[in-house]
């Protein structure tokens, strides 16, 4: 998934330092949305807690996929201010508490480890709002002693739907991807972004298979 | 200084690397639970009635001397003294003395790669300046020192610290100065000098302060018992106001020291003052209190490990809560705002609140 880094510089003087996150980029709709003069959709099934198996999560895809689009849809707000690119990010493992070190990429197109890294607390936190249990990231790549030697580290979702045979392992997936799946999964017809801009949920259908590894 | 490239893991520019250690870079040591002012906001968490935070034996010169040197082999790169009233502390020069005289490993991001350099670490001295005399001025000017002294205030300075002058801390904001002593001017906001904020940025900046740190007042130790000195949050606006008016008129630099909740601050409004929102505990500094206990930063009232025992700090669960940011508090769990943002100082939320997952006090009043 293209990724636009965004982060704070951080300052540092004595004691006091200011922290750091990449800001991603939505995923990009892959057909555009409907106009204002759909009908409105049909109310979807709220308590996204009883998408327990396979079977009711895709269910809920076919739901999704045959309903009509919501109409009423907010634009993206511009909150904020472009914002320096890291040239450094500190990773402290989870696992064992060792800290390794990546350096940006001169031109900070990167292959995107720093924004990855920085962007990690905000992954952890969003996984830990998700309504399921069966979800988590694979970050093991990016310690530098449980995994040595990996040049470019990715991080992974896994996700374990009850009842599927094989866990889903994706790369490459950002904060968008989480709040696209946690709105999906607690029965949203439709997706707000980072920045507050409203997309029907239909239109992600496709990544939303693909994190899940479940098709309607 | 010196500097010299150092050959091993980093001496070929690479992307990433196993850092010297698991511990931040920058160690904020407290050098003795002594001070020679009583000032109202002060947070040393010993001087918190009953929080079961006993001052216990402090360190020697010569275990100082033996744990900086330690720390030099793991990758600390900068060392702030502090206290307490770092002043008061017997043998600190000598201390300070071998800690310049040391060298440490600094990884810094060049052209996108890598690149170690060993050095002496940078030295801060912060203290409140009543104890300032011309021997700590030469030690400041011969090691590079950043000094930094406190100025709560003008017509207020006496209230916050129980008698103190701030024209004293003027005098050897000027002496240091004249010294080519690099120096920064602490000034902790209360609700009683907010108003006098813009003239006291000023005076310290007339006499030769280079930079601002500026905190806003924190319930902690001693603070406990003056909860009226925190500002509310239409002062914020006022005080981050007022500091940025100050340094762009005079084309200086500062920075507010503890991080606000960003649903109360816009950051990028501010061009000479820079505002965190995220925490840094753990991550970017720690602190080793005068009894050799690890703490995650200074506001803290949990000890962690001592420091004969420093690997076990790194998988201790309180320290991992903070490398792990595990800490937002529950009310912003929906918060779009999440990324760029811990919810204010955990470890003030912490004292107040209970938990270090509690709301910031300015947000919960």
């Amino acid at each position: 998934m293209p990724w636009l880094i965004a982060v704070f510089a951080a300052v540092m003087l004595l004691i006091l330092f200011a922290g750091c996150r990449p800001a991603a980029k939505p995923p990009a709709p892959p057909t555009p949305g409907p106009g204002p003069t759909q009908p409105a959709p049909p109310e979807p099934d709220k308590p996204a807690v009883s998408l327990k198996t396979r079977d009711e999560i895709r269910a809920r895809l076919s739901q999704l996929e045959k309903s009509e689009p919501p109409t009423e849809l907010k634009p993206q707000a511009m909150c904020y201010a472009p914002t320096v690119p890291l040239e450094r990010a500190d990773y402290v493992c989870p696992k064992c508490g060792e800290k390794t070190i990546f350096a940006a990429k001169a031109d900070h197109t990167l292959d995107n480890v720093v924004g990855d890294v920085s962007g990690l607390p905000e992954m952890r936190r969003l996984i830990g709002r998700m309504p399921v249990p069966w979800m988590q990231l694979d970050e093991s790549q990016f310690c530098g002693k449980c995994s040595p030697g990996i040049d470019v580290p990715k991080l992974f979702l896994v996700v374990r739907v009850p009842g599927q045979a094989e866990p889903r392992k994706t790369a490459d997936v950002g904060p968008e991807d989480l709040l696209l799946l946690q709105e999906f999964l607690s029965g949203a017809d439709k997706y707000t972004d980072a920045g507050g801009g409203e997309a029907p949920m239909k239109i992600y259908l496709p990544r939303i298979e693909e994190l899940l590894g479940v098709k309607p | 200084m010196i500097s010299e490239s150092v050959p091993g893991p980093c001496a070929v520019p690479v992307t990433s690397r196993v850092a010297p250690s698991f511990l931040p870079t920058t160690a904020v040591l407290e050098m003795t639970y002594l001070c020679n002012h009583a000032c109202l906001f002060c947070s040393c968490p010993w001087y918190a009635a009953g929080n079961g935070f006993d001052e216990r034996p402090e360190m020697t010169v010569d275990e100082w001397l033996a744990l900086i040197r330690r720390l030099c082999t793991m990758g600390i790169s900068s060392f702030a003294f502090t206290g307490g009233e770092p002043l008061l502390k017997k043998g600190l020069t000598e201390i300070i003395e071998g800690a310049a005289a040391c060298t440490t490993e600094f990884v810094d991001s060049e052209n996108g790669a890598l690149v170690s350099r060993r050095a002496p670490p940078k030295l801060f001295l912060l203290s409140n300046g009543r104890s300032m005399n011309r021997g700590i001025l030469d030690l400041c000017r011969k090691h590079g020192i950043n000094l930094s002294m406190s100025l709560p205030g003008l017509a207020t300075f006496a209230e916050h610290t129980a008698g103190g002058d701030p024209q004293n801390v003027l005098k050897w904001f000027r002496e240091a100065h004249a010294a080519g002593v690099t120096t920064t001017v602490g000034v902790t906001v209360t609700s009683r000098n907010l108003h006098e904020l813009y003239e006291t940025i000023a005076e310290a900046l007339l006499a030769g302060a280079d930079t601002l740190l500026m905190n806003r007042f924190l319930p902690g130790g001693r603070g406990l018992a003056h909860a009226d000195l925190m500002l509310d949050r239409d002062d914020i606006p006022v005080m981050l106001d007022t500091a940025e008016e100050v340094l762009r008129t005079a084309n200086r630099y500062g920075s507010v020291g503890t991080e606000m909740p960003k649903c109360f601050v816009d950051g990028s409004r501010y061009k000479h003052l820079t505002v965190g929102t995220r925490c840094s505990a753990a991550l970017s500094f720690f602190v080793i209190d005068p009894s050799g206990y690890v703490r995650v930063c200074n506001h803290s009232p949990v000890r962690l490990q001592h420091v004969r025992e420093l690997e076990g700090v790194k998988m201790h669960p309180y320290w991992r809560t903070f490398t792990q940011k595990d800490y937002l508090p529950k009310d912003c769990a929906g918060c779009r705002m999440m990324a760029d943002c811990d919810g204010g100082c955990r470890e003030a939320a912490h004292v107040v609140g209970g938990q270090v997952d509690s709301r910031d006090p300015m947000i919960s009043g």
